[in-house]
């Protein structure tokens, strides 16, 4: 009997130490109150002046420490999420992973004809209906950007219409405006049943972007008072690039960062204290060469871990990204940044890691991706397991037993431990030459579209409650018409 | 001004406690005093049994305090040197240096992307292309040639690749006859025997076989190395569910077993014979039967090594930038970016395999060149988030304030080249451009770079003075095979 | 000799060294012209080349734009032509902007600082801007082209609505109109009654050198 200690049951792994992180903090802390931030937005800017920020003529708002300590305090450092059926599977907080996807991107690869086209309803239905199906991917954002809508400005019904039926899973979704928010939560409440129900089981959380650097347009504050006054997590992600929009070494983006997501903070808990908020950012880098905005730079990981030991240091749940990449076809370099991004973004212990599935910095939304990346995810969580040290483990009684140049395949030993040590995978070929070469020589590309068709074919996803769709419709239709009415 | 001030230099990894580490070190003695190993060689036996250990037959029960006495001797640093004094590489704790893999039967030809046999001329092309790439920071040869007199593949190999790159050599041969030839040639390059000694330039491989056996050659092998104090990587290749349990903390028990036998053995030759520990710590594939190169169990199990190696003090060889892929595909991609990249996060020392395919059976140089922009990527993140005044840069936020922009600010200039790593071939062109330019894949990107460096990189000069040395000593190995062969045939 | 000093000043972006070498080239006797064609856009040419072939950073090229204007502001005042214009100093004017409801501007602000740095006049009247500032702004400035830019799908149809409204102003066929943008692409500017977009600010730069080609070309 061993007594005193102390295991590690999974991996550690951390970027930044214990005084580094409260660095970041009260460096965000003196950006609040020395530089502050723009507030497009009337009823934001009057909480402010109403509280002891201080606000000037130009929106600019300079917040008190004090003041942003106890919107951290009072906000809650867990947040549960819910399947369609009330399955409360994605528990945010520290070093609880989930992955999901990205949303809004305007491209996809057309599946028949391989040509780069927009996004459309279906294709975010299948989308849903992919991440539905694979077992790793634990939350759904629409990962494109639904085009064939009747008009741009109420894209967002049509988009949630899809996602809802093709997936059970949480969503993260993203709304043009406070209307399109509103619209989106009376929908998600025909299926709920109530706005007390979906307090204590949230089935979304809202993506809300300020702009980098420290600045709040009036679309997302609006819909961040929106959640805040019905209680609806809310995930406040900047989104800045080193040496463009945030400064070029990575303590800066993330002071900076933090400052903009604490500003939303802020304004949140002014207007509801303890309301579920998540922070985030996608913190990356621009390539000095090409101004691209890097998906799959290794800095992105690295910075987005960092954050993430922040995030661990206030206890709040964080928003990070990984499965994402620069490449712009399904080749190695995807492979390369998926692999990295999802493991550090893993071992970092970030609460939702979204943007997996994102090829072309971005704009591709690509579901041959989501299925690539499903197995890297199964690989890194295996990953995370750890090493498990205890008697039976050590097994010296069964090595005892095989004795030198004995074999272990046939020992009972191996039989009650391979299904649980080992890592099975769905896609890589560990066939000899002579199988594979007979096989059709398969890259995991070929694996991937093959798993993908098979999905598509066949996968059927529960439908909707009989009269939800029906309903649903109707606040879409209603939204149109309205659009149509004030577009003349 | 700040105090009391803890940063990480670097990120932080670990994957066993100091706890379980000392249960894993509690069970390697265990296994070696209780369950002992088989060692096939009658010197090494006779010098264990004077030094304590219990010998019965073949069989050899090590007492605990020989192995602490033998990890007591045994150097926890050491330097290796780049031939021509250029730079050196550093055996200790957290020092990582990442490099290709040994001696496989067949080759992807570089220009016709063929399968075939590896040939005397690839070992060349392998270490020219490795000199050139930043990353990759020792060679093994990726190939066992088969175009040369068949015992002296091993020494041909190696004249081949040290006089190809100054980087230092991790060695292999058939037999000790082969590892003394093998030995004078880095002499010979080094400018003589009393210069290796205090500059060694290369470092010798040799494997135990799992389970727990220590075979005659490899015996040979490490006391010979322990001799003329060349660093020996005396490790096992294990198989999980196979030669080894099928749990993590058994296969890394045995691995450690199995080094630590060579350990002990080298230590009561010669008392601080530079030593390497570790191994290629893998499962078998439960539906093929294949040696897995490309799973999360290697990655596991090699960090867990290494993490032995750190609490034992001695320098760890793991494994990295393998796979299981036929070709370079994705699939190779991120295969060994998981595990060059977890094997870099955790420290190991000389992580080895880079350029193995085809579950070991394939060298690919194309995949070495990939690797190493995996590993530029690797080596950014292990570099860490600095957290100072200057890049905290809070004067910087202010001066551009909301809604401006970091562009012109003197502050990105000054920054940026340190902060953001430059990647050689991932593609960040916008797609139009990007198609522009060829819309060429990674892979393709690669193998532009592979057939580039193959052309254009020549290698280190070599001075005549040792050429001529090096061919002295082939002819006499041929001489002495041809002895040999000629003795049997009279037989 | 000098003046191939302030080519390499403005290559190496030395913006304290230039100032001397401007002032001791007027010294010399060289006519201002001349110090701005054969030395700073003898300069730029290289920094333009090196750029798009992937051999200097952007803050690199940024800096070297920083030399040229150091250079202008001394040569500014003797270039001055004969009918009051500085049309001699600038290969022509750009008006610039992100359309309305869009608060994304780096690629703008990237764009713009490109363009100064290729020897344009750019007049960015910033973010957010309804069709009707564009309108205001070309009859304002008369460049001979407007650049707009948009990230987002949702603003992304302000571009066209503000090429229409260049229309009914009567102003549209004085300019060519560039777009740029993630999700701005050829089908798109073929909708929308755009001439052209570039993929980055490279491209931006390449277009817009081209369009005022175009504009020389027919002139004469």
């Amino acid at each position: 009997m061993q007594v005193n200690q102390v295991h590690y049951s999974t991996p550690q792994f951390s970027v930044l130490s214990q005084d580094e992180r409260e660095m970041i903090f009260k460096g965000a802390l003196e950006v609040m109150e020395r530089v502050g931030g723009r507030f497009f937005n009337e009823e934001a800017l009057e909480l402010f002046r109403n509280s002891d920020a201080q606000v000037t003529e130009d929106n600019l708002v300079k917040i008190p420490s004090w003041m942003t300590i106890q919107a951290i305090n009072d906000a809650p450092n867990t947040i549960t999420l819910c399947s369609r059926d009330g399955e409360r599977n994605v528990h945010l907080g520290k070093n609880q992973v989930y992955f999901g996807t990205g949303s809004d991107c305007p491209f996809i690869y057309d599946r028949n004809s391989g040509e780069r086209r927009r996004y459309t309803c279906e294709d975010v239905y299948n989308a849903a209906r992919v991440v539905d199906s694979l077992p790793n991917l634990d939350f759904f954002m629409s990962l494109g950007l639904a085009s064939d809508v009747p008009h741009d400005e109420t894209y967002d019904r049509h988009q949630f219409f899809s996602m809802v039926r093709g997936t059970k899973k949480p969503l993260v979704v993203t709304a043009v405006d406070k209307e399109g928010l509103h619209d989106l939560y009376q929908m998600e409440l025909l299926l709920t049943g109530s706005e007390d129900e979906f307090r204590l089981n949230p089935r979304f959380a809202v993506y809300i972007e300020p702009s980098s650097p420290l600045a709040h347009s009036n679309e997302c504050l609006e819909k961040l008072l929106f959640c805040a006054e019905n209680s609806i997590p809310a995930i406040y992600t900047p989104c800045p690039s080193a040496g463009a929009t945030a400064p070029a070494s990575i303590a800066g983006m993330l002071i900076q960062t933090l400052a903009e997501s604490l500003q939303g903070l802020v304004l949140s808990h002014l207007k509801k204290p303890g309301m579920p908020f998540i922070m985030g950012g996608v913190v990356t880098i621009m390539d000095m060469k090409t101004s691209n905005y890097c998906y799959g730079a290794p800095e992105m990981s690295l910075a987005s871990a960092a954050l993430t030991d922040v995030s661990k240091y206030l206890d709040l749940p964080m928003f990070s990204t990984a499965g994402c990449s620069d490449a712009r076809v399904l080749d190695e370099q995807a492979a390369i940044e998926a692999q990295i991004s999802i493991e550090t973004a893993f071992l970092s212990g970030a609460s939702l890691v979204h943007d997996i599935g994102y090829l072309d910095s971005g704009l591709n939304g690509s579901l041959e991706m989501l299925v690539l990346c499903n197995e890297i995810i199964g690989m890194v969580k295996h990953l995370g397991k750890g090493i498990t040290v205890d008697e039976d483990h050590l097994a010296a009684d069964l090595i005892d037993q095989v004795g030198p140049g004995g074999n272990f395949l046939t020992t009972s030993h191996t039989f009650d431990h391979y299904k649980n040590e080992f890592f099975f995978p769905k896609l890589l070929d560990r066939h000899n030459v002579e199988t594979w070469a007979a096989q059709g020589k398969n890259t995991i590309v070929d694996h991937v579209n093959k798993s993908l068709d098979q999905i598509l074919s066949t996968y059927e996803p529960e439908p909707l409650p009989d009269g939800v769709e029906k309903k649903m419709k109707e606040i879409i239709e209603k939204a149109d018409k309205k659009m149509e009415q004030k577009k003349g | 001004m700040r105090t009391n001030l803890t940063s990480n230099k670097t990120t932080q990894f670990q994957i066993l406690s100091e706890d379980q580490c000392e249960a894993i070190y509690h069970n390697i003695l265990e296994v070696m005093q209780r369950t002992g190993v088989d060692v096939y060689h009658e010197e090494a036996r006779k010098m264990l049994k004077e030094a304590g250990a219990h010998v019965d037959g073949v069989r050899v029960y090590i007492p605990p305090f020989m192995v602490k006495e033998a990890i007591a001797l045994v150097p926890d640093n050491f330097i290796v040197h780049h031939w021509d004094g250029s730079d050196v590489i550093r055996l200790r704790k957290n020092e990582v240096y990442p490099g290709t893999g040994p001696s496989m039967p067949n080759y992807i030809d570089p220009y016709t992307e063929e399968r075939r046999l590896f040939l005397r001329k690839d070992s060349a092309d392998v270490a020219r292309v490795c000199d050139a790439l930043p990353n990759i920071l020792f060679v093994e040869g990726l190939g066992s040639i088969s175009d040369t007199t068949g015992d002296l593949a091993d020494l041909y190999e190696f004249v081949e690749l040290i006089t190809h790159t100054t980087k230092p050599i991790a060695a292999w041969s058939f037999n000790r006859q082969s590892c003394e030839s093998i030995y004078k040639v880095a002499v010979a390059m080094a400018g003589g025997e009393e210069e290796f000694q205090r500059k060694p330039n290369f470092m010798f491989y040799m494997e135990p076989i799992p389970p727990l056996v220590s075979n005659e050659e490899s015996v040979d092998k490490v006391l010979f190395c322990a001799e003329k104090h060349i660093p020996a990587i005396f490790t096992p290749c294990c198989m999980g569910g196979g030669t080894e349990p099928a749990t993590f903390a058994g296969v890394i028990t045995n691995a450690a077993v199995e080094s630590l036998t060579g350990l002990v053995i080298a230590q009561l030759k010669r008392r601080g014979a530079p030593f390497i520990m570790g191994g290629v710590l893998t499962v078998m594939d439960m539906l093929t039967s294949t040696y897995i190169y490309g799973g999360p169990e290697l990655s596991i199990m090699c960090a867990g090594i290494t993490d032995m190696g750190k609490y034992l003090d001695i320098p760890v060889f793991s494994t990295g930038g393998c796979t299981d892929a036929k070709i370079t595909e994705p699939q190779a991609a991120l295969e060994g970016a998981m595990s060059n990249y977890t094997a870099v996060l955790s420290g190991g020392n000389i992580i080895h395999d880079t350029g193995y395919s085809e579950s070991g059976l394939t060298g690919n140089l194309f995949n070495v060149v990939m690797n190493n922009e995996i590993l530029g990527m690797a080596f950014r993140i292990t570099r860490g988030v600095e957290v100072n005044e200057d890049s905290m840069a809070i004067d910087v936020i202010e001066q551009v304030g909301p809604q401006g922009h970091y562009l012109l600010h003197e502050h990105t200039d000054k920054t940026f080249r340190t902060e953001m790593w430059e990647p050689e071939l991932l593609n960040r062109l916008p797609i139009e451009e990007w198609k522009n330019a060829g819309a060429k894949t990674l892979g393709d990107k690669v193998k532009e770079k592979t057939r580039y460096l193959l052309e254009n990189h020549k290698g280190p000069e070599v001075p005549e003075s040792a050429r001529k040395e090096i061919e002295n000593i082939l002819q006499e190995a041929e001489d002495r095979v041809a002895r040999e062969k000629a003795a049997k045939q009279e037989r | 000799m000098i003046l191939k000093k302030i080519s390499q000043a403005v290559i190496e972006g030395d913006v304290e060294g230039v100032k001397e070498m401007a002032n001791q080239g007027l010294e010399e006797g060289i006519t201002p012209q001349q110090l701005l064609d054969d030395g700073v856009l003898a300069g730029m040419e290289v920094v333009g080349e090196r750029f798009k072939n992937f051999d200097m950073y952007i803050p690199e090229v940024l800096k070297s734009a920083r030399v040229m204007h150091t250079v202008m502001d001394i040569l500014r005042p003797k270039l001055v032509s004969s009918d009051g214009g500085e049309s001699s100093s600038s290969k022509g004017t750009v008006v610039l902007g992100t359309v309305e409801g869009d608060m994304h501007d780096i690629g703008k602000n990237l764009v713009s600082l490109m363009l100064e740095g290729a020897g344009f006049k750019v007049v960015d009247i910033g973010i957010d801007q309804s069709p009707k500032s564009f309108v205001e702004a070309v009859e304002k400035e008369k460049p001979q082209i407007v650049g707009m830019s948009a990230l987002l799908t949702t603003t992304a149809p302000k571009i066209g609505e503000t090429v229409e409204a260049l229309k009914e102003a009567g102003v549209r066929d004085s300019v060519k109109i560039m777009a740029g943008g993630a999700v701005i692409d050829q089908a798109f500017v073929d909708e929308n009654g755009v001439d052209a977009y570039g993929p980055s600010a490279t491209a931006a730069m390449d277009i817009a050198q081209q369009f005022v080609n175009e504009v020389k070309q027919n002139a004469s």
